[in-house]
């Protein structure tokens, strides 16, 4: 069963003169709990993707259809909510919120939905990650590998079925990085979640079900079973 | 049913708002600014209400409610055991004392109880209320009158008539001992002499052996709220078992509302020309308001637009997020609005002394309220102005596409299509930084040149009030100088001017025109035709006793006459006819009074006399008056309206013959009018016609020149001061200062506008530029590191400086040079005083001035950046 | 003063009254809409979810998730049942080889030279597989039928026709064992609701199971018309069943005491219960130990 669906997707950014194509095209299905790794040169649209699969963007053409639902039918405030519940998101830069300490950093989806905190799940998760210690902590007194772990606890607090990771290790130490990734890969293991991480580093390739291949704008590549 | 999601919002909202101090400051400096204007507003408005309504009840000798007349201890207690009444007193009121030394304002001898004593607005100064056998208290004045010293103890001694009797035999001198006194109250109406219980009952005692009639006691009431009075009143009396109409019934109870409370106060004050006023200023402080507070938050949320994109992306709706903004904007008032209502209500009570001697109150009734519509409207106002401006900041911030969290690119927000500069040359480096938020641009030169136009614009207004025109409008004579009953109308007959002192007055200063104005006294009438007289009845207000026609079927009705000598008549304003004849002793001519209005509807009014005709006015010796219920003379107390019917015995009449219509200076006129024929004739024709009943009551005299007029003034003001007669004088040097006054006022409250609007100008124009440093903080850090030195980095800042400040104060000028000339139409039609003038000079000095801080803010800005290195503020970019 | 209180109360308690009847009714919508969302979970559908802060939108949501991850849902419900046919499958299939190679090397035995007890140990190795053979197939059949792989398509079919096929095929086996098997059916054909193919196997079973348990005499098969219900019975005189043992006979792998020793794995009865069952009727049993055993089966006839 597919639990994200990617169908002829378009985006063109500008006009006139500097009209830019990320995307021209492209197709993609991924099954519930599959691990995909996203590959391709800078420019080739990777991000692009990957946010109009999260609902960040919407595709100038094409449908985007999450959980059988067609998330570009959506209008703005339920995109929100549907992201609010469904996504949760790993950049490279953190996008931590710089005035909130680390557990309301963490638990600030599921605030923001105003449901109940499962307290023992988020403190499983956070002594998982190694952030026991810096609980009330705030973003800036963090080192940038403390700070991707708590971007990581915050998506797996709320169980989103999707996570979307975009080269969550690119500011970290190949060390800190390895574990970094290792932790996300056991725990959407153990909750059946699906992972799609943008990467341009071989060895977390590896770590995937499949490795997709975008140049251009388009895939050449969608991997198959490993 | 909603998810619960408020307290993590309200956590953001919160915690966001205490990491941009700076933005927070000025922030709660404008909406405390704000504040201000709204506070004051409020002050003055409440004031003014609380003054007027003190003024009235003093002007009236007391507040309480209402008053049934002349009850006896039974119907007391049947009154006031009714539930509508909240409080009572009595009072028994013995004599008056109108005589010398009360000629000028008299004495009522009464008994009142504590309430009633309160009510009168007694407050002793020392002592007590009287209590036993001959214990008084009375005013400070009326013991100076009555000459005798403040000390409690001291012997007094009084002649007063008995209530209600006017024949020698009822004049009754008694010795009293001073129990206590209080400073006198210049707006009352009469001095109040109270005396014991004791005393009143032993003088009734002596009433009734001289064989007269018992004196009464009048019962004062309140009830829970000043609400509706009269129906409250007629309520408890019929409820009690009293009836108010018919006045031969045995129950039958006289009663009287106070006057203070019938009005609709309201309609007194604020008329709809001063609701304009008011509402005009209430949006010009919503709109100044808005100004700054919109740019703050514009200015905050566009630079924090990563932030809220960021929110987006974890899944924070844009509903969310406007009640993050709003959250903070509201947080901020809970600061500044106290603030702003403190200094506000300061502001406001300072002022209002100033305005109280603009409106016809006497600056002893001045009362600042406190009351709490105050604070509360000017909060509202406040909240409602934060609330709109931050809607727009709020929308956008809403509006955030999630993926500007993600975008490295550092912008100033937006990203705009930037027109290649030809070279990096500063002056075109800062205007292209200036388009790249157009919206704080504007707002900027808006606000800023906003100020500069309310400047010039006040300035204009006050400028222009004509002095001259001011006095010349009033006045027609340089000075009058009069009996003071003249002057301040106090009811009954007024004082004669002595016509010893007005030669005094003639020959000491030296007047190129001396007039005389005599008043015609007694009871004067015109004869009225039918026609005539039903006009009469059906525009007079109020009920008016029906006449018995006379024979000839003429209806009198009262009417004035004052009398002017040849001299003084040169200042009448001739609408019609030929007014030398006034003189002329060959016949007995009139001038009929007009204006300027009525005399447009003369022409075809078939009930007013034309030049020409003959009008007759009489004296009346007598008149009957019978209550057509009894059949009777109506008995005491009752109200002459229609069920009494009046016959007119004994009247002489004269004829005249009308020479003109005319238009007679308030300050030459009698000051008091009729809905009658009132007329002006010449003094010799009055002293044949009226004889003794023509009496001066005032000179009016001009003088030539400046000397002369410095000279009469001097000395007409010492008379007045020194001579123990009852004098006041009217001069044009009297109506200078008075303009003065209105013309500072004015000043005052423009001044203080102009200040606070200047200020958040000026707050705008710094926030717009502190902002604007911050968000290109690694911009400029960038170009520093490529070789940009700091002096010409401190260059480019200064020229955008300049360029908002100047620039402002060019537009401003521009628009001035516009606005001035529509302003002085205006404005003249408004307000005579006025005459226009052209005028941009604030504007053009304040552009240097402008120019100065335009210079001054971004050097002083751009040091605080420095303070921190290149490198430090490049590595801050991710 | 009094009559402004009086209107401010006045607003002010018609007010609070709306209120409350607001929260009243929008309360009740929010009940009623999370009920009708369980009620769909309940019967395995999925329903449109809604994105909006509505508390009914995160119960959609939690809903959802819920069905998605558990059995409950019919997706989830025939991912089971796909296992279990697939299984179902291989093990009827896979099976039958070696059991045929069983009897075949029995049969071969057999036919060779034998002393009397490899005889009779050759004898019990055929039968058990044929046990075995039967077991399996019983077994397949039952679990197929449980979990509704297989489903019964009940027609309008005449029971006098069945009931004649059943007796001529069980016949054989009766004679062999010197039983008579008679039928006896009314002149009017009665006709009935049932599956022909599930309905006669069941018959088949019961029949054999009155074989299995009878030593002389015979089995009498009749039909039976009632009002809403047609009734078979058979009828045997056997060694009957005690009171007590009556209810045990139905159960899966039961087999009474008394016939130990005979053929059967205890099925038979199990399944024709299961699959008159589910064919909307019932089965009766009433016998007198030493007297035989009379079995009834009440199939609808509409």
């Amino acid at each position: 069963m597919n639990i994200l669906e990617a169908k002829g997707l378009k985006k063109i950014y500008g006009e006139g003169e500097n009209k830019v194509n990320a995307l021209r095209g492209v197709d993609l299905e991924v099954k519930k709990g599959e691990f995909v790794a996203i590959v391709g040169t800078s420019g080739s649209g990777k991000s692009t993707l990957l946010h109009m699969l999260g609902g960040l963007d919407r595709p100038t053409e094409g449908e985007v259809i999450v959980e059988q639902k067609d998330i570009s039918k959506l209008k703005d405030e339920e995109l929100t909510i549907f992201r609010r519940r469904k996504i949760g998101f790993i950049f490279q830069a953190f996008n931590l919120v710089p005035v909130l300490n680390v557990y309301e950093n963490i638990v600030l989806p599921i605030e923001l939905d105003g449901a109940k905190i499962d307290k023992e799940f988020v403190e499983e998760i956070i002594n998982t990650l190694g952030l026991s210690e810096k609980k009330e902590a705030l973003p800036n007194q963090l080192s940038g590998g403390q700070q991707q772990r708590v971007a990581i606890a915050r998506a797996l607090a709320f169980r989103p079925a999707i996570i979307l990771a975009d080269e969550p290790t690119g500011n970290l130490d190949s060390k800190t990085g390895q574990d970094v990734l290792s932790l996300l890969k056991v725990s959407a293991e153990k909750f059946s979640q699906t992972i799609v991480m943008i990467t341009h580093n071989d060895e977390i390739a590896q770590l995937a079900d499949r490795i997709i291949r975008i140049e251009d704008g388009h895939i050449v590549s969608k991997g198959e079973g490993r | 049913m909603r998810v619960n999601n408020r307290k993590c919002v309200r956590r953001i909202g919160v915690r966001s708002l205490l990491t941009n101090k700076r933005r927070n400051i000025i922030a709660i400096a404008a909406i405390a600014l704000t504040a201000i204007l709204f506070t004051t507003l409020f002050t003055i408005l409440m004031s003014i209400s609380s003054t007027y309504e003190t003024n009235t009840f003093r002007q009236l000798g007391g507040y309480a409610h209402a008053t049934f007349k002349d009850v006896t201890d039974e119907q007391i207690e049947k009154l006031t055991s009714h539930k509508l009444i909240k409080e009572y007193g009595e009072r028994t009121v013995i004599g008056i004392a109108a005589e010398a030394p009360f000629t000028k304002r008299s004495a009522e001898i009464s008994f009142m109880d504590e309430n009633d004593t309160k009510w009168s607005y007694i407050k002793l100064k020392e002592g007590h209320l009287p209590t036993s056998g001959k214990e008084v208290i009375m005013d400070t004045e009326a013991l100076k009158l009555l000459g005798v010293e403040p000390k409690l103890g001291e012997e007094v001694t009084i002649s007063f008539n008995i209530m209600g009797i006017y024949d020698e035999s009822a004049v009754v001198t008694d010795t009293f001992t001073l129990a206590g006194y209080w400073e006198f109250d210049q707006l009352c109406p009469v001095h109040f002499i109270n005396v014991t219980k004791e005393y009143v009952e032993d003088f009734n005692k002596m009433v009734a052996e001289k064989g007269y009639s018992s004196l009464r006691t009048d019962l004062d009431v309140m009830f829970s709220s000043s609400v509706d009075v009269e129906s409250k009143l007629i309520k408890v009396a019929e409820e009690s078992g009293f009836t108010l109409n018919q006045s031969d019934a045995e129950n039958y109870i006289r009663f009287g509302v106070n006057p203070g409370y019938t009005f609709s106060r309201g309609s007194d004050i604020f008329t709809p020309g001063t609701i304009a006023c008011i509402l005009a200023f209430a949006i010009l402080v919503i709109f100044t308001g808005y100004l700054i507070i919109y740019n703050i938050f514009q200015i905050s949320v566009a630079g924090d637009i990563r932030f809220y994109g960021l929110l987006k992306t974890i899944g924070t709706t844009s509903r969310q997020i406007k009640r993050v903004i709003r959250i903070q904007a509201l947080a901020l008032c809970i600061i500044g609005i106290p603030v702003g209502l403190l200094l506000g209500f300061g502001l406001g009570a300072i002022l209002m002394p100033v305005i109280i001697k603009m409106s016809n109150m006497s600056g002893n009734a001045l009362t600042i309220s406190t009351s709490p519509v105050i604070f509360v409207a000017s909060a509202l106002f406040e909240i409602l102005t934060v609330i709109v401006s931050t809607a727009k900041p709020g929308r956008l911030a809403a509006g955030v596409s999630p993926v500007e969290a993600v975008k490295y690119t550092e912008g100033s927000g937006i990203t705009r299509k930037r027109k290649t500069t030809k070279g990096a040359k500063v002056v075109s480096m800062a205007i292209a930084n200036m388009g790249r938020n157009k919206k704080k641009t504007v707002l900027v030169f808006v606000s800023l040149a906003f100020a500069l136009v309310i400047l010039n614009s006040v300035n204009l207004f006050v400028e222009g009030f004509d002095k001259e025109k001011w006095i010349a409008a009033s006045d027609a004579t340089d000075f009058v100088v009069g009996n003071t009953g003249y002057f301040k109308f106090m009811g009954g007959e007024r004082g004669a001017m002595n016509p010893e002192v007005a030669e005094a007055i003639k020959d000491n200063t030296n007047p190129s025109l001396w007039g005389e104005g005599y008043e015609i006294t007694g009871y004067l009438v015109y004869k009225a035709t039918e026609a005539q007289h039903q006009e009469y009845v059906d525009t007079c207000p109020g009920g008016q006793p029906h006449q018995k026609p006379q024979e000839d079927g003429g209806y009198y009705i009262g009417s004035y006459i004052e009398a002017f000598n040849p001299a003084l008549a040169e200042s009448l304003k001739v609408y019609e006819g030929d007014i030398s004849l006034l003189n002329d002793k060959s016949g007995r001519y009139v001038a009929l009074l007009s204006d300027d209005e009525s005399f447009k509807y003369i022409k075809d009014d078939p009930n007013a006399f034309k030049v020409g005709d003959k009008i007759t006015y009489a004296t009346v010796k007598q008149v009957l008056a019978l209550d057509k219920r009894t059949g009777e003379a109506p008995g005491e107390g009752v109200m002459y309206d229609e069920n009494i019917e009046e016959e007119f015995i004994d009247v002489t009449e004269h004829e005249f013959t009308v020479c003109a219509y005319v238009g007679v200076p308030y300050s030459i006129s009698l000051r008091k009018g009729t809905f009658g024929k009132d007329a002006i004739i010449g003094v010799d024709t009055a002293k044949e016609v009226f004889g003794e009943n023509v009496k001066p009551i005032f000179v009016a005299l001009n003088t030539d020149s400046e000397a002369d007029e410095a000279a009469a003034e001097q000395y007409i003001g010492n008379l007045v001061e020194e001579s123990g007669e009852e004098l006041g004088y009217e001069s044009k040097e009297i109506k200078r200062k008075e303009f003065e006054d209105f013309k500072n006022m004015f000043a005052l409250f423009g001044g203080v506008l102009v200040i606070i609007i200047g200020m958040v100008g000026v707050l705008n124009f710094i926030n717009a530029v502190m902002a604007g440093i911050i968000a290109r903080k690694n911009e400029i850090a960038v170009l520093q590191a490529i070789g940009m030195t700091g002096k010409q980095v401190k260059e480019m800042l200064v020229t955008e400086g300049l360029i908002y400040t100047v620039g402002a104060g060019v537009i401003a000028l521009v628009l001035s040079t516009v606005l001035v000339p529509l302003l002085n139409s205006t404005i003249e039609g408004m307000f005579w005083f006025y005459s226009g003038h052209f005028s941009v000079t604030p504007v053009l000095v304040m552009i240097p001035i402008f120019a100065i801080i335009g210079f001054l803010i971004p050097a002083i800005s751009y040091k605080g950046l420095t303070k921190v290195s290149v490198v430090e503020r490049i590595r801050e970019l991710g | 003063m009094n009559d402004i209180v009086l209107y401010i109360g006045i607003a002010a308690a018609v007010l609070g009254v709306g209120f409350f009847i607001c929260s009243r009714i929008s309360t009740k919508k929010t009940l009623d809409r999370v009920e009708e969302l369980i009620d769909k979970a309940i019967e395995g559908d999925t329903f449109q979810e809604s994105f909006s802060e509505e508390r009914t939108s995160r119960l959609e949501t939690k809903l959802t998730e819920y069905l998605r991850a558990s059995g409950v849902s019919a997706l989830n419900v025939k991912n089971e049942r796909d296992k279990i046919k697939t299984l179902i499958a291989d093990i009827s299939h896979q099976t039958k080889t070696p059991i045929a190679n069983l009897v075949l090397h029995g049969e071969l035995l057999k036919e060779s030279d034998l002393n009397p007890e490899q005889e009779e140990c050759v004898d019990a190795l055929l039968r058990e597989s044929d046990k075995l053979r039967f077991l399996i197939d019983a077994l397949v059949k039952l679990s197929r039928l449980e979990n509704g792989i297989l489903s019964l398509n009940p027609a309008k079919e005449s029971v006098s026709s069945i009931v004649t096929e059943v007796a001529s095929e069980m016949r054989g086996k009766a004679d062999k064992k010197g039983l008579y098997i008679k039928t006896d059916l009314p002149e009017e054909d009665v006709k009935a609701s049932f599956d022909r193919k599930w309905t006669t196997e069941a018959l088949i079973n019961i029949v054999d199971n009155a074989v299995k348990y009878t030593q002389s005499g015979g089995i009498t098969l009749a039909v039976k018309n009632y009002e809403m219900f047609a009734c078979i019975t058979v009828k045997d005189t056997g060694i009957g069943i005690s009171e007590e043992d009556i209810p045990k006979i139905f159960g899966r792998f039961n087999r009474l005491e008394s016939s130990r020793n005979e053929e059967g794995v205890g099925i038979g009865l199990y399944l024709a219960r299961e699959i008159v069952k589910l064919e909307g009727g019932y089965m009766k049993v009433s016998s007198k130990p030493g007297e035989g055993s009379e079995f009834a089966v009440f199939l609808k006839k509409e």
